[in-house]
């Protein structure tokens, strides 16, 4: 049974010249334990349909489509109830740890406030909890660190403190929203190696949002890849990174430093920029930079093609001799 | 907010600005300000009568021969408010134009040379900034004695430090701004990088200052004009117009249309300084593109 | 003789009240004709304060800075000698490096114009000739710079410095604020402008991986100062200080293998109290007795390959930080047995 059912979802945002689609139609399911990476570049729609889980969408925002968890609509939830359900079940990080944690509270206070309202502990037992989690997130002196505040931590501290506000009443659900891109590469990998490590210990689902595919491929287990408001590929990470079947998946592939190939293989830019949901190219978004595209491409948005476990929007084979 | 939020709020690709009749405001704001400028120039021509001639029966109301009716001594209320334009309008402008200068350049020196220089300016603009305008205004128009001159002096001393205040700021923060390091790196003095990319930053805000001080200047003058600071009797001007009205007040008529027309040129001042504001800042004008 | 070079320069910067910051504590550097160099580092290790010491923005506290064999002033309130126009940078943040109120035409003109380079009459034809080496269409030169995406400003702000006809163009992160397309393609376009321009580049970066795709060679700093320089290829097959090794490792791979990058322990140090002896030693795991001590110089090791490590010394060929410490033991031993 999954954790997660998204289904359809359909994200539209009120602007000055009318509705634009932000999401359009995007399924996928999470499963216990799993880390599902969703990956896009910025505007790609990626932290929207995350967004929607909590509720934290613009006002006006119209959604359609269903998130079932721990058999509740997400969607159809409102207010306290969508609060008590999301604020237990799923905790959320984002991604610059510099504005993140509430710059005049004590973290022990940022920790511990969590703790009494949602678990109903008292104010020992809360102490006695936020040091734990600090020690699981390996922040030093983790008793000293209740009484600091958050400018006196280092980025790769305060997103480490972050993750263990967010884990603190033991959620199901990690959402982590580029969580490592404003630190630096050796930060990162901390952050990285403690993800995995939690999920392990925790037996953590993490919905990993992020443009890195870099960081997807460390810790993800199944990638999905937006692209203009619509997921063009997804599947398991090693057979997806390994052998992308999307035109747009090779080409960020493509255009990204490989360690082994550096100096051999040149880095291949895509042409052109990520179009504006409000205008979208017909057909399919990805056509006027694909290096595949046929006159096909243009009339009709692919459908999400399913094959052994992978979903592509894209006809078969599209590296097929053209 | 998500990038794609932001992007979408303010981006649209290369529009030109916005065209007039899309901004009704403005519309309106310039219309009557220009309306008020015009009437300004040809009064003389436009004015049935002699705004100081008594020659018509008192306190007579608003008629087909005098359309704002007259005032207690005769005169003919709608030449006196045309004529009033010519004393509130050209003096607004004045004055904002001044305090602009002498506020801008203040501040100017004051951002760019920093330090003691602008320890000094910065003081004195606080001090200014102490008291209450139309307070300050009084006492400096009453120590220089009543007339439209010194009413007008004590204006500029009012409004200055707004100017100083403005355009230091923004000399502070763009004259360390990477595009004007880059532009000093190229070789441009720092003189060149002053007038090529500080000041046209600063015009911007200026422009829209002093629009809105328009505003705020006019209703001064009329603010003492109407203490009897300002303009002197016999003379035409909205202010002491309504200070007339008010002692009048069952022959509405005598106050009631010089209060009219510092509302509508206050207001129409203001719709104008809004939408210069938004014309300035080349984001909203052609239409941003926000952060990615 | 180096197009650019800095010896033992520091940059230090006050702070009333509080204490005086080293952000650059002696780095040596050069770079030589045509070349492209990568400096990498991570935050706080005074990265970008050297570049702006290079190119005279800063001045430093200590050392000298050499263009083309003559000392860079500083810059004051006078124009910038003429000899250093050839010497530019590229900001990192291609928002706020172009004025948003001037047309970006006007903008990649003001070498021309304050540097006289081309007739008025040319100028135009220059900026179209200059938008064109970036690879954007000569219309832009029309719009402001909000009119474009952030890789399109990027190379607006080097068609700008371009203007100037550099022989040395430092580049402080000219790709930190792009995403994956946008920064393929502007340093695709820098290796192609120091190719055919015969331009040396300076390149600061964090992102090594690119740095890999893009430098001939890489130095590395760590908390103000140089850790090691080699050639690019050299330096990833063989790092031979332990914080490029940990660097190098941390790297994450996009192969889809599930590789988990390697964390350093410990956090960087607040520069103005730096760890005694080696700055990075508190979070060496090959650190010896002499690591705290003494800090280590930048020492040739090789043709092209120096580095700051007790571990390596003079007399032994140079070696991976483990096997050296592996060395290092056994010598110990041996030296303590007899």
């Amino acid at each position: 049974m999954s954790l997660l059912e998204v289904e359809g979802l359909r994200i539209r945002l009120p602007t000055p010249t009318g509705l634009v689609t932000v999401v359009d139609g995007v399924d996928y399911e999470v499963e216990p334990g799993q880390v599902f990476g969703v990956a896009g570049e910025s505007g790609s729609g990626k932290t929207m349909s995350v967004l929607a889980l909590l509720g934290l969408l613009p006002p006006g925002a119209r959604v359609e489509g269903r998130a079932i968890f721990g058999g509740r609509d997400l969607l159809r939830l409102r207010g306290r109830e969508l609060r008590r359900v999301a604020g237990r079940d799923i905790g959320m990080v984002f991604q610059d740890p510099m504005t993140s944690l509430h710059p005049m509270l004590s973290i022990g206070k940022q920790l511990t406030e969590h703790l009494r309202r949602r678990l109903g502990l008292d104010r020992h037992a809360a102490s006695h909890r936020a040091t734990d989690l600090l020690e699981q997130v390996r922040i030093p002196d983790p008793e000293g660190a209740l009484h600091a505040f958050p400018h006196q931590f280092s980025g790769g501290m305060r997103q480490r403190i972050a993750i263990a506000i967010a884990l603190a009443c033991g959620p199901k659900l990690l959402i982590a929203d580029e969580p490592t891109t404003a630190l630096d590469v050796t930060v990162q990998a901390g952050i990285i190696r403690l993800l995995d490590r939690l999920r392990r210990e925790a037996d953590l689902s993490v919905i990993l949002i992020t443009h890195d595919l870099g960081v997807m491929s460390s810790i993800a287990d199944r990638v999905t890849i937006l692209y203009a408001s619509r997921v063009v590929e997804s599947g398991d990470r090693e057979a997806l990174l390994r052998r992308p079947r999307h035109p747009y998946t090779r080409a960020l592939l493509d255009a990204l430093p490989h360690p082994e190939a550096a100096g051999e293989r040149p880095l291949v830019a895509i042409r052109g920029a990520p179009p504006s949901p409000r205008r979208l190219p017909s057909g399919c978004a990805f056509h006027p930079r694909c290096a595949y595209a046929l006159e096909s491409c243009a009339l009709a948005v692919p459908p999400l093609l399913h094959v052994n476990g992978r979903a592509f929007a894209c006809p078969p084979d599209p590296f097929a001799a053209r | 907010m998500s990038a794609v939020a932001a992007r979408l709020g303010v981006r649209r690709r290369s529009r030109r600005l916005r065209p007039a009749w899309r901004q009704p405001l403005a519309v309106v704001g310039a219309v009557i300000a220009i309306a008020w400028i015009v009437i300004a120039i040809f009064a003389p021509l436009i004015a049935p009568h002699d705004p100081l001639a008594q020659t018509f029966a008192p306190q007579q109301s608003p008629s087909l021969k005098h359309l704002f009716g007259t005032d207690e001594l005769g005169r003919d209320v709608l030449s006196r408010v045309l004529y009033g334009s010519r004393v509130s309008v050209p003096i607004a402008l004045l004055l904002v134009g001044l305090a602009a200068c002498v506020g801008g350049l203040v501040g100017a020196l004051a951002g760019y040379f920093r330090g003691v220089v602008d320890g000094l300016f910065m003081r004195a603009a606080d001090l200014v900034f102490a008291f209450p305008p139309i307070v300050l205004a009084m006492v400096v128009a009453a120590v220089l004695g009543r007339g439209l001159q010194n009413a007008a002096l004590a204006i500029v001393v009012v409004a200055w430090p707004s100017y100083a205040r403005v355009v230091r700021g923004l000399v502070l923060s763009v004259a360390d701004a990477e595009y004007v390091q880059s532009a000093r790196l190229l070789g441009s003095s720092a003189r060149r990088a002053l007038f090529r990319d500080v000041l046209p930053n600063v015009v911007g805000p200026v422009l829209v200052l002093a629009t809105l001080d328009l505003a705020n200047a006019t209703l001064l003058l009329s603010g003492l004009s109407f203490l009897g600071l300002g303009a002197q009797p016999p003379r035409a001007e909205w202010g002491s117009m309504v200070a007339d009205g008010a002692q009048y007040f069952q022959w509405w008529w005598i106050g009631t249309f010089p209060g009219l027309a510092i509302f509508t040129a206050v207001l129409a001042f203001n719709f104008l300084g809004d939408s210069l504001r938004d014309a300035f800042d080349p984001q909203t004008a052609w239409g941003g593109e926000a952060q990615e | 003789m180096s197009m650019l070079s800095l010896e033992d320069v520091e940059v230090t910067y006050e702070r009333r009240g509080a204490e005086k910051i080293k952000a650059v504590a002696g780095a040596s550097l050069s770079v030589e004709r045509g070349q492209i160099i990568g400096l990498v580092g991570e935050s706080g290790c005074g990265k970008s304060s050297l570049a702006r010491a290079a190119v005279g923005l800063v001045a430093p506290s200590a050392g000298t800075v050499r263009f083309e064999g003559r000392p860079v002033t500083p810059m004051s309130r006078r124009a910038r000698a003429r000899e250093l126009a050839r010497l530019q940078l590229v900001f990192q943040n291609p928002y706020s490096s172009l004025n948003p109120r001037r047309k970006v035409g006007a903008q990649i003109a003001d070498a021309l114009d304050v540097l006289d380079l081309v007739p008025r009459r040319r100028r135009r034809v220059r900026v179209a000739e200059l938008l064109d080496l970036v690879g954007l269409p000569a219309s832009a030169a029309e719009s402001f710079p909000h009119q474009f995406s952030g890789g399109q400003r990027q190379r607006i702000a080097i068609a700008r410095a371009l203007a100037a006809d550099p022989s040395v163009l430092v580049l402080d992160e000219p790709l930190a604020s792009l995403d994956a397309s946008a920064q393929a393609q502007v340093a695709n376009l820098l290796v192609d402008l120091s190719r055919r321009l015969e331009l040396s580049l300076l390149l600061i970066s964090h992102d090594l991986a690119i740095v890999r795709h893009v430098a001939d060679a890489v130095w590395v700093m760590y908390l103000g100062v140089m850790a090691e320089a080699a050639p690019t290829r050299q330096l990833w097959a063989a790092p031979l200080h332990p914080y490029t090794e940990a660097l190098i490792g941390a790297v994450p791979h996009p192969d889809g293998s599930g590789f988990l990058p390697e964390a350093l322990p410990g956090e960087v140090p607040d520069p103005a109290r730096p760890p005694s002896g080696c700055r990075f030693h508190p979070r060496c795991p090959y650190a010896f007795e002499r690591c705290p001590v003494e800090d280590p110089a930048m020492t040739q090791v090789a043709p092209g390959r120096t580095v700051a490590c007790w571990l390596q010394v003079d007399g032994r060929p140079p070696a991976p930080p483990s096997e050296q410490r592996q060395h290092y033991e056994s010598g110990a031993k041996e030296s303590k047995l007899a």
